[in-house]
């Protein structure tokens, strides 16, 4: 239906059957469908510049269902953050959505009027988990929003001084919502969607035809008067490169928001492009940071890519790269402040809380920054990554960070000399013990098992060449000597066992195995003993009745035993008129078996103390410095 | 794999050890006894022997 604008006769055209509300192209009012006729309700601004692709007449499709953007609202925070589109887009099936572009992706938002019951604004906070209807979502965001100027159809009546009261939400499957309050008095209202890369919604080769979003643009710095390129026509805040001030690159001309310190070199320049995974990025921003805990400030630096994708970050820290990506807060489940957090499926540990600000800024940022500004950090680990929750007032974001090497850093963004020496363990950095100690004791055992069936076989093999009756002594010693016996098949370990009922009394062997051919001879001593008795009410004993020794290596021969015993008892004891004195070829001899299975378990055993202290040395920086707590 | 040969060849050790019943600490008094000792009868009742010196009791 086209119609004539009230205020100068230009054609109006509302293509969607939904449109309320249109702007006049020529004269840029404001016109209200009411009846057949259309109202004049004002004039709206012009349009800001933006980094946007899209553009009124873009065509697009979703999962095969085709639609036209046909109108076009820009609004901004209240607090005065630089604007941001929603593109009212009309599809061919009779229905309408909303296509918000963020940080290079697209969010596409359906009008949804099946969940009855919306929670009240006043009730919500940002990091909050709510049920919509049968659906989980994260509060990502609890803000303000003000109407800035519009183009094209709107679904409703617009009005420069309006402001919108939001909470944005999202879930594990990359679904969002927007729990639109509208302005007071108004009706809540739910639209949902979810995240597209301009790919999935048909529109990754459209570029806007209008000129309007030019790829960066120049201002200068009020400061010192020097022309500042911006690469990303959205950036809000630059540095400038000659006198370091900080600029708000939103307003024209551009506003000093305050002068910065400090001539910091970044490791890696500014426009530096490289290659991470599939993705091409420039460097665009560098921020130096920090945290103060305990007194001591701890710094790291930013570094902000622009990419076909968006943006990404490089953070670093003592050497240790993290390559970041923003995640909607909706994937963050099982959330446990100060604790554990899930994501993906993947259990993080809390690292650290603490209150994080911007000492350093150069370049520029897709924010407007605030001096002095502190935001709460907390990072949680899953080595090799990172999760981040960033939150400022009513908002949080999270991002989730991969660990890289300075070589990979500097591989990726091909710059030649060294990076920065890595200290320490980095709070991502994978630990490189277990997966070589988790071999190392997979071997083992393996090495232990055949160890021990070596010597279960081994000892198998044993047998009894002698048993001899001692006589003891009435009196004073008496030497017992064996008839010859022959060992053979050696050399060989020979143990030499005695058994006697002694009773608080003892006996000691000395013991000879004489080889009656070389006169070679091996001489052991061992005692037997037994003593029991009460005490304080209880009964005790001690001794054994049994004593052995193991002669090692013995050379096959004819051979003799000779005992000589002797003993003391008490008045009260008893000893037995002779002692059974054994001797076994080949028995199982401990002492071998306990060192090979000591050698084979030390180097796991030291890989899993290096393993522990590389944990150790990782959360020593930590909230949880004992073990990771 | 090392570690696995470093394994490999303490078994081997480890067997050979068990053939030739080595034992890690040895507890025997090592003597040569005179061929005269060996000889003479009641040599061996008669001569001196290592003694381990008993002290007994509890």
């Amino acid at each position: 239906m086209t119609s004539a604008c009230p205020n100068c006769g230009a054609p109006i055209e509302f293509a969607g059957a939904q449109s309320l509300a249109a702007v006049c192209k020529s004269c840029r009012s404001a016109v209200v469908r009411s009846g057949a006729d259309l109202v004049n309700v004002g004039k709206v601004p012009d349009l800001v510049a933006t980094g946007s692709k899209l553009a009124l007449g873009a065509r697009g499709a979703v999962e095969g269902k085709t639609f036209t953007i046909i109108g076009h609202l820009q609004l901004s925070r209240v607090s005065g953050d630089a604007a941001w589109d929603e593109w009212y887009v009309s599809f061919a099936s009779g229905s309408w959505g909303w296509l918000a572009e963020a940080q290079g992706h697209l969010l596409l938002t359906h009008p949804r009027t099946d969940v009855e019951r919306l929670p009240g604004r006043d009730s919500l906070r940002a990091g909050q988990r709510i049920w919509l209807g049968k659906e989980q979502l994260n509060v990502d965001e609890v803000n303000d929003a003000k109407f800035v100027t519009a183009e094209g159809e709107l679904p409703y009546e617009p009005s420069p001084f309006q402001t919108y009261r939001y909470a944005d939400c999202s879930d594990a499957k990359g679904g969002f919502a927007t729990i639109d309050f509208g302005s007071p008095g108004d009706s809540t209202q739910l639209f949902s969607g979810r995240e597209l890369a301009y790919a999935d919604a048909g529109l990754a080769d459209f570029q806007s035809i209008q000129g309007r979003h030019p790829e960066g643009h120049a201002l200068t710095c009020p400061n010192c008067g020097a022309n500042i390129g911006l690469k990303i026509v959205s950036s809000e805040s630059v540095a400038c490169p000659s006198c370091r001030a900080l600029l708000d690159a939103t307003q024209q001309p551009a506003k000093l928001l305050a002068q910065l310190k400090g001539r910091t070199q970044p490791a890696l320049p500014l426009g530096a492009k490289g290659r991470i995974g599939p993705r091409e990025l420039e460097v665009i921003g560098w921020m130096n940071r920090n945290v103060l805990i305990d007194g001591t400030n701890y710094w790291w630096e930013e570094y902000l890519l622009h990419g076909a994708a968006g943006y990404r970050w490089l953070t670093v820290y003592a050497g240790h790269w993290l390559f970041v990506e923003p995640i909607a807060g909706g994937k963050v489940t099982g959330l446990l402040e100060g604790a554990h957090a899930l994501c993906d499926g993947r259990s993080y540990r809390h690292f650290q809380t603490a209150m994080a600000r911007y000492d350093e800024i150069q370049g520029e940022l897709y924010w407007r920054i605030e001096t002095g500004q502190r935001v709460q950090c907390a990072d949680y680990v899953a080595p090799p990554y990172m999760l981040s929750s960033e939150k400022d007032g009513g908002e949080i974001s999270w991002s989730r960070g991969e660990y890289m090497t300075g070589a990979q850093v500097w591989a990726a963004f091909q710059q030649t000399g060294a990076p920065p020496k890595a200290h320490g363990v980095g709070a991502a950095q994978p630990n490189p013990i277990p997966a070589v100690a988790g071999r190392s004791w997979g071997i083992a055992l393996a090495a232990a098992s055949v160890v021990m069936l070596l010597a279960l076989g081994f000892s198998a093999r044993k047998q009894t060449v002698l048993e001899l009756p001692v006589p003891m002594p009435d009196a004073g010693e008496l030497v017992t000597l064996s008839p010859p016996f022959e060992l053979s098949g050696g050399p060989q370990a020979v143990r030499i066992s005695a058994r006697a009922a002694v009773q608080q009394a003892w006996i000691g062997l000395d013991v000879a195995l004489i080889n009656d051919e070389s006169g070679e001879s091996d001489a052991v001593g061992f005692e037997l003993s037994h003593y029991e008795g009460f005490e304080g009410g209880e009964h005790w004993s001690e001794g054994s009745e049994s004593g052995q020794a193991i002669i090692g290596s013995v050379p096959d021969g004819r051979y003799v035993l000779r005992v000589e015993p002797e003993s003391q008892k008490e008045a009260s004891g008893k000893l037995p008129p002779s002692v059974w004195v054994a001797v076994e070829r080949r028995p199982f001899v401990p002492g071998p078996l306990v060192l090979a299975l000591t050698l084979i378990f030390l180097w796991p055993i030291v890989l899993w103390i290096r393993g522990r202290r590389f944990e150790q040395r990782r959360w020593a920086e930590s909230d949880h410095p004992v073990g990771g707590g | 794999m090392k570690f696995a040969l470093y394994c490999a060849l303490l078994c081997a050790a480890f067997a050979a050890a068990e053939l030739r019943g080595a034992v890690i600490v040895r507890a025997a008094q090592h003597a040569n006894i005179p061929a005269s000792v060996r000889s003479s009868p009641g040599g061996y009742r008669s001569y001196h022997f290592w003694h381990a010196g008993f002290q007994g009791g509890k």
